[in-house]
């Protein structure tokens, strides 16, 4: 069907004849105008019923737009305003960039055979014109790519777009069933037209894009949506602002009234829903936890008051706000929003941060507000420009509706909220750690990261011809098994070298070689740069960063270091908070205490703090999420990728609390651990939900 | 005289070098490392279990992995008696080691016997079908739902109305009774399984198909070959040990194998063992799974052995394979040609399977009785067209090169031919040949005043059909049958595949190929031998991959392209499986060589193969599946029921609401069971697994599963948590208060329970390790 639409569309806009492509999407001055002109305050909470929800107009025009340009409206328009100069004017953008292209490797291969300069435009922008995708090269390659496993996320993508750029019209489900149910099917406004025509015996044959008659829908009904529709279409063409508002106003007061009772959500929902999106999701949050998280590295340095009461102010704003965000998602979908990664993340993050306010609250240890700074600025910057789909309310499936998986997923994510927290202390606490003790050391560390990054960009135009997603891209075809096996004998020769105790430069450089094997051996091209550029702007960070503390090797002790009082000495205060007892003894014990300052004990305690709270959820959210499995599928266990990392992610942390009775530095042995622990945790969120395939696919 | 303490046993054991090894901290943490490393590759790493032909439940339940976490419970025991002070303030840390031994040992009961699999449940409906038996539609056998259509020239309206129905022992419907309306007319009938089926307009009928009962479930792990003789009713289920599960494995016999996209499937390793260029490690001791795997088939009168695994194919071609009785000679040919194969059998007698045209090049298949007739075929052609002229007034017999466009007359008489067309691909329209697929040519024919066109098949010269001036075919009737005509062309080269008898009922197999100048060269060929063809527009390579001078049509399986595979469909559901079977005893000298495909349940969608031995009149059947459990009750599906999203276009959630008489009672129960609700049915667990999506909710299929161990995790984890939160939070505050205790009375060191370990270690040296 679609493949027709398209090739209908070619043949219309073939006679136009083929204008050049603008460089960006330009929407017509007099629809701009228009949009300005009319208020959309009574349109924007009409509902249609889209992929399982019902939804406000205005939340289906930003999911639509979002799915096609990348952002929820048209360059110039507003969301409503890109909806109806989509559905009644699209012919006039038909050699407009609008539809993008977001996999890279698909980008590369549908411009293949354009000429250079369109193609530079469609790589270097991502979007192509709509006459671009309809070429038959590019349909070939979808419907040559569909099949292909590999590339379902892509291709998904790509029809999702597709699905606003051609289709639009046919998925705007804005007219209720008149006798259905909360459940039943939702229509076109071209459906009442046809059930106008339909009654009417001159009408024999229905045109099939019009779609079947509203069953129950009376005449009166569709001729009262037919009307205002289609003077709707014809005063949006003419741009006449005052007819527009007219028949905008009528339908949004006419559609609910056709719903039965309590099918059509309520106003105050409808409205809530769109306050939620018109507020962006809450998600620019992240610019106020930006800014606590530097204020709050700012306090630990200098130890001045007012900074540090400037960050509590910033992060109570902060997290005021994320939690008036995440309410409001939970009053409009009406349930507790952690079913899926947007919800996930946000939700952890809040729960996390919460957790790192109150202990602060009691420990006064400053290191807390930086973590829950970064923790907030990292779950919102993801949440608004990586994870996919970017938080669109979306509906669950019955499954996932229960409560045992609600306290598991709650506990699971709240656990791995403070994973993250102790990450962060645990960076906090190296960076202290070798300053002080080991900064040539930590530079070189650093340096050597940074070349590991500059190794793997280097890397790509050795390996790959282009980005481009065809079945075999690499110039080396046993680039795979190659890196691969390199990565086996590397990881030997680290073992070997560790038990042999040779020198750390060795030992670093055969580790940094490993983890550049191992990332080129994954053969994925975004993978590779993105861990390229991580490694490169990281090493440099924190190189850096240590050059300063060789820098003052030998100078007076600065303030940050000096003694700290947060937790009030060994035997004051109060509060089961005040005395971690994760294993090995208390920080500072009597094995490191003479070797690091109070600064780094008192971090490693606060560090503490938060890695016995996870590893107690950790434990409890893994064996409820059993609970929950074996009642939903027969059985608690069954080596799901997700349940084992989640159990290895908690071996991880059994190891950190055994290791401290064997070391003699727990402080910086925690550190690393907490960090390769909450790498576990990343991995097991991120990397199993959307790349292995196991029962928390859909996650 | 030595006094017995605890602190004297635990020094006592801790002299013994390896109990304080399995004891020590380091010990356990390292193995702690060890079991993340292997959970780690096992779980991230599909790829790399794939290598090994091992499921996530096989990686799991490796002897090396029961090995780790056996040893893992050893050091955590050891280390909780002999390291740890049993004092109130270590409460914490004793019971989460025996929550967790509780927890681990629970979790190797419920592993070392843990069953799981499905059952296919289909609801009783009533079936509304064409003559031909199509089926237009399905009602469920329930009371008020309704099937009908308008059909004006079927008298207006066609309904039929479930109004009444009788449930049985087991199955909720035995006996439906229907009201039918046909236009103005109503009547009401009653219908049951043994019915023929009740017309209703048109051709329409309706039959009333009652629920499929089910005693028995369908293991999702172990593969099973099941046998059975003529029309026997019972099965004999073997076990298939150690077959791979996700790559391709099969040796030369089972070969060659094609991609869909026409490429050849390569095999992996077929026997466990590392190529590592100049060194091979045998890894049989980790790799479960071998190659050929033999099948026990005991008191049988056949041996047979799997030596083919494919794990994913899309579909099938019928290829020859050895199995008739009569003579019936066919090959199976591989030709090659642009990187492309497609593979194809050809058979000797059969008029439209005896030649192709699928490469550059024709190629050919015939049979000849004797070898000496093989003489003939060396001879080259006249040109690279030939017409054979035989006249018998006068008597003449020539072969003479002709060229389009150009007449002959042919010496010694007053006949002239011209050579009009050539049809590469020309097709016979004659009874038995319909299909049939020849060069043709089209030849005029002069004699004084009468000119006519005589049409002439290559390989059917006997169809050679005449046309008149006016244009009209004469029929079988030639119009001169005084000239005999016989055409062969090269232009495209060709091949011809000659069979000869052979010793002991084989046969031997010569290639003649043709250039395209005429000339011909011929030679023996070998099976899996690869030739290179010349002479045609493009390069072409041709495999004999199997010759049957009493061949059957068998099925030939297709693999799917790895990138185009699902990745989350059931365990070797979408595999099949070669047989290499060798007869013995009464079947003795029987052997044969069949691809069978996987047949998820063994009454429901099943793909068997059965095979007639020579010189037996009995039959034997075979199906390749999933080991069966028993249920330990009948199970029969009253209805599968769902709840959709708002809008209707996908369900959310479903629910199958099931009838069942466990073995030996006459009580029939209800269950039902649902998303996020199971159901137990004697030692079974049933859970909803795979359901009707098509808007039918015809049929359910249930998982099933047992849980034996849960009782010893469940306590287990409530220890683990109970004494984490004692260890993590009860501890500070009794050790706060011991401190104050302390620093009230005199002499004592008021920091002192701060400066203490939280879990005291039994040995100093352990804070170094040991």
């Amino acid at each position: 069907m679609s493949k027709r639409l398209l090739s209908l569309l070619l043949l219309i806009t073939s006679a136009a004849g083929m204008a050049a492509p603008a460089a960006g999407f330009t929407p017509d001055p007099a629809a701009v105008q228009l949009d300005q002109e009319v208020d959309y305050t009574l349109a924007r909470l009409m509902v249609a019923l889209d992929r399982n929800r019902h939804k406000t107009l205005d939340s289906f025009a930003r999911e639509a737009f979002y799915a096609l340009y990348g952002e929820d409206h048209l360059p110039g328009l507003s969301p409503l305003g890109s909806l109806f100069e989509w559905l009644f004017n699209r012919e006039a953008y038909l050699d407009q960039p609008v539809l993008k292209i977001r996999p890279l490797g698909l980008r590369y291969e549908f411009t293949a055979h354009m000429p250079a300069e369109a193609r530079q435009r469609v790589l270097d922008t991502k979007l192509m014109t709509l006459r671009e995708y309809a070429d038959p090269v590019v349909q070939d390659l979808i419907q040559q790519y569909e099949p292909r496993f590999d590339l379902v996320s892509a291709i998904r993508k790509v029809r999702e777009a597709e699905r606003t750029g051609f289709h639009l019209n046919r998925v705007l489900n804005i007219v209720p069933a008149p006798q259905g149910n909360e459940r039943s099917a939702w229509h076109t406004p071209a459906a009442a037209v046809a059930t106008l025509m339909a009654t009417d015996p001159t009408h024999a044959n229905l045109p099939a894009e019009l779609g079947e008659p509203i069953p129950g829908l009376q005449p009166q009904q569709a001729q009262f949506i037919a009307r205002h529709w289609a003077g709707l279409r014809s005063a949006w063409l003419s741009r006449d602002a005052e007819a527009v508002q007219t028949h905008l106003d009528k339908l949004a007061a006419g559609l609910p009234e056709i719903a039965p009772a309590g099918v059509y959500p309520s106003v105050a929902q409808r409205a809530a829903e769109a306050k939620y999106y018109a507020m962006g999701k809450f998600t620019w949050g992240w610019v106020i936890y930006f800014a606590a998280t530097l204020f709050a590295v700012g306090g630990l340095i200098t130890r001045w008051r007012w900074v540090q009461v400037v960050t509590m102010v910033l992060l109570l704003a902060a997290v005021g706000l994320h939690a008036y965000g995440l309410g409001l998602r939970w009053y409009i979908l009406g349930r507790i929003p952690v079913a899926n990664m947007f919800e996930a993340v946000v939700a952890s993050a809040w729960m996390g941060i919460v957790a790192a306010l109150i202990f602060e609250l009691f420990l006064k240890t400053r290191v807390f507000p930086i973590a829950a700074g970064a923790a907030g600025f990292c779950a919102l910057i993801a949440g608004q420009f990586v994870i996919p789909g970017g938080g669109t309310l979306t509906a669950i499936v019955a499954i996932l509706d229960d409560i045992m998986l609600r306290i598991h997923t709650t506990l699971i994510i709240f656990s791995y909220a403070l994973i993250f927290l102790a990450a962060v202390i645990a960076i906090v606490y190296l960076a202290v750690y070798y300053l002080r003790n080991a900064p040539s050391r930590a530079a070189e560390m650093g340096f050597t990261g940074a070349a590991g990054g500059l190794v793997l960009l280097a890397m790509l135009p050795v390996v790959f011809t282009s980005p481009a997603a065809s079945a075999s891209y690499t110039k080396v075809a046993l680039a795979g098994p190659l890196f691969g096996g390199a990565g086996v004998l590397l990881a030997i020769g680290t073992i070997v070298a560790l038990l042999r105790r040779t020198s750390g430069a060795i030992i670093g450089l055969l580790t940094i070689l490993l983890l550049v094997s191992s990332i080129l051996a994954v053969g994925n091209y975004e993978f590779i740069r993105l861990c390229g550029f991580v490694g490169l702007i990281g090493g440099l960070v924190w190189g850096g960063l240590m050059l300063l503390g060789v820098r003052r090797q030998g100078a007076a002790t600065p303030p940050w270091e000096q003694e700290q009082d947060g937790f009030g000495g060994p035997g004051g205060g109060g509060g089961l908070l005040q005395r971690p007892v994760l294993a090995g003894g208390l920080p500072g014990d009597r094995l490191d205490r003479a070797d690091n300052s109070p600064l780094i004990q008192q971090i490693d305690w606060a560090h503490l703090i938060l890695l016995n709270m996870a590893f107690v959820l950790l434990f409890v959210g893994t064996i409820l999420g059993a609970v929950w499995a074996d009642y939903s599928w027969g059985r608690p266990w069954g080596w799901d990728p997700k349940e084992t990392f989640a159990l290895n992610t908690w071996i991880i942390y059994a190891i950190l609390i055994h290791v401290r009775f064997i070391v003699r530095n727990k402080g910086l042995w925690t550190a690393w651990l907490s960090i390769i622990g909450c790498l576990m945790m990343l991995f097991n969120w991120i990397f199993v939900n959307f790349f292995i395939v196991g029962l928390h696919s859909y996650a | 005289m030595i006094r017995f303490t605890m602190n004297n046993v635990r020094k006592s054991l801790l002299s013994n070098p390896v109990i304080r090894l399995l004891s020590s901290v380091t010990f356990g943490v390292s193995l702690l490392a060890v079991i993340l490393v292997y959970a780690s590759i096992g779980s991230a790493l599909p790829q790399a279990r794939g290598v090994i032909e091992m499921t996530e439940m096989e990686y799991f339940h490796h002897w090396v992995f029961a090995v780790l976490i056996v040893l893992f419970c050893v050091a955590l025991t050891l280390a909780t008696l002999l390291r740890v002070r049993w004092r109130v303030d270590n409460a914490g840390v004793l019971i989460v080691h025996t929550g967790l031994l509780m927890l681990t040992g629970g979790a190797l009961a419920y592993f070392a016997g843990k069953i799981e699999g499905d059952v296919f449940l289909a609801s009783p409906h009533l079936k509304i079908s064409m003559p031909d038996d199509q089926v237009v539609d399905k009602v469920l056998a329930l009371p008020g739902e309704r099937w009908s259509t308008s059909a004006p020239a079927l008298g207006g309206t066609v309904s039929v109305a479930v109004t009444d129905v009788a449930a049985g022992p087991v199955q909720p419907a035995e006996r439906v009774a229907a009201r039918i309306q046909v236009g103005d007319t109503t009547r009401t009938v009653t219908l049951t399984p043994d019915d023929p089926p009740e017309p209703l307009a048109g051709g329409l009928a309706v039959a009333f198909e009652p629920a499929t009962t089910q005693t028995h479930f369908y293991d999702d792990h172990q593969p099973t070959l099941y046998i059975k003789r003529g029309d026997e009713r019972d099965w004999r289920a073997i076990d298939i040990e150690r077959l791979p599960a996700f790559r391709e494995r099969f040796l030369p016999d089972a070969g060659p194998i094609l991609n869909a996209d026409g490429t050849r499937v390569r095999s992996h390793r077929t026997t466990p063992v590392l190529d590592l260029g100049p060194v091979a490690l045998p890894t049989g001791w980790f790799e479960g799974w071998r190659m050929p795997v033999p099948v026990e088939t005991g008191e049988l009168p056949f041996d047979i052995t799997i030596n083919g695994y494919l794990p994913y194919i899309r579909g099938s071609i019928r290829l020859a394979a050895d199995g008739a009785v009569r003579l019936n000679p066919a090959v199976n040919i591989l030709p090659e040609s642009a990187g492309r194969v497609a593979p194809q059998a050809l058979f000797a007698f059969d008029p439209d399977r005896a030649y192709t045209l699928a490469g550059p090049i024709p190629v050919e298949f015939r049979w000849l009785e004797d070898p000496a007739f093989l003489e003939a075929w060396r001879a080259p052609l006249a040109g690279t067209h030939e017409l054979a002229v035989t006249t018998t007034e006068p008597a003449t017999e020539r072969r003479l090169a002709v060229a389009i466009g150009r007449p002959v007359t042919i010496p010694g008489t007053d006949y002239v031919v011209e050579l009009l067309e050539v049809i590469p691909e020309g097709e016979v329209d004659a009874a038995g040949f319909r299909e049939a697929i020849t060069p043709l040519a089209r030849v005029r024919v002069t004699r004084g005043d009468q000119t006519f066109t005589r049409v002439l098949p290559q390989r059917f010269p006997n169809l050679a059909r005449d046309t008149n001036a006016a244009g009209e075919s004469t029929g079988q009737e030639l119009l001169d049958p005084n000239i005999e005509l016989r055409f062969r062309t090269a232009a495209l080269g060709s091949v011809v595949l000659l069979a000869t008898p052979g010793p002991d009922g084989s046969a031997d197999l010569h290639l003649a190929q043709y250039r395209t100048d005429g000339s011909v060269t011929v030679r023996a060929v070998t099976l899996n031998e690869r030739i290179a063809i010349r002479g045609g527009s493009r390069p072409m390579y041709l495999t004999i991959t199997g010759l049957f001078p009493r061949a059957v049509e068998g099925m030939h399986p297709i693999v799917e392209p790895v990138n185009r595979r699902r990745p989350n469909v059931a365990l070797r559901s979408m595999s099949a499986i070669h047989l290499d079977i060798v007869g013995r005893g009464p079947l003795s000298g029987w052997k044969t060589q069949r691809w069978l495909l996987f047949s998820p349940y063994l009454n429901v969608d099943t793909r068997p193969l059965t095979l007639q031995p020579p010189n037996s009149d009995t039959s034997w059947t075979f199906q390749y599946g999933r080991q069966r459990h028993d249920l330990g009750a009948t199970l029969a599906l009253r209805q599968l029921d769902t709840t959709m999203f708002p809008g209707e276009m996908q369900p959310t959630a479903w629910r199958s609401e099931f009838r069942y008489r466990p073995h030996g009672s006459d009580e029939t129960r209800e269950g039902e069971v649902y998303t996020n609700e199971t159901y137990r049915v004697g030692a079974w667990t049933l859970f909803q697994s795979g359901a009707d999506n098509e808007r039918r909710w015809e049929w359910s299929i249930l998982g099933v599963g047992n849980r034996r161990g849960i009782n010893p995790m469940i306590i287990g984890s409530i220890l683990v948590t109970i004494g984490l939160l004692y260890a993590f939070y009860l501890k500070p505050i009794i050790r706060r208060r011991q401190g104050a205790a302390r620093q009230r009375a005199p002499h004592t060191n008021a920091n002192a329970p701060a400066a203490t370990p939280a879990v005291e270690l039994a040995s100093p040296k352990e804070q170094i390790g040991v």
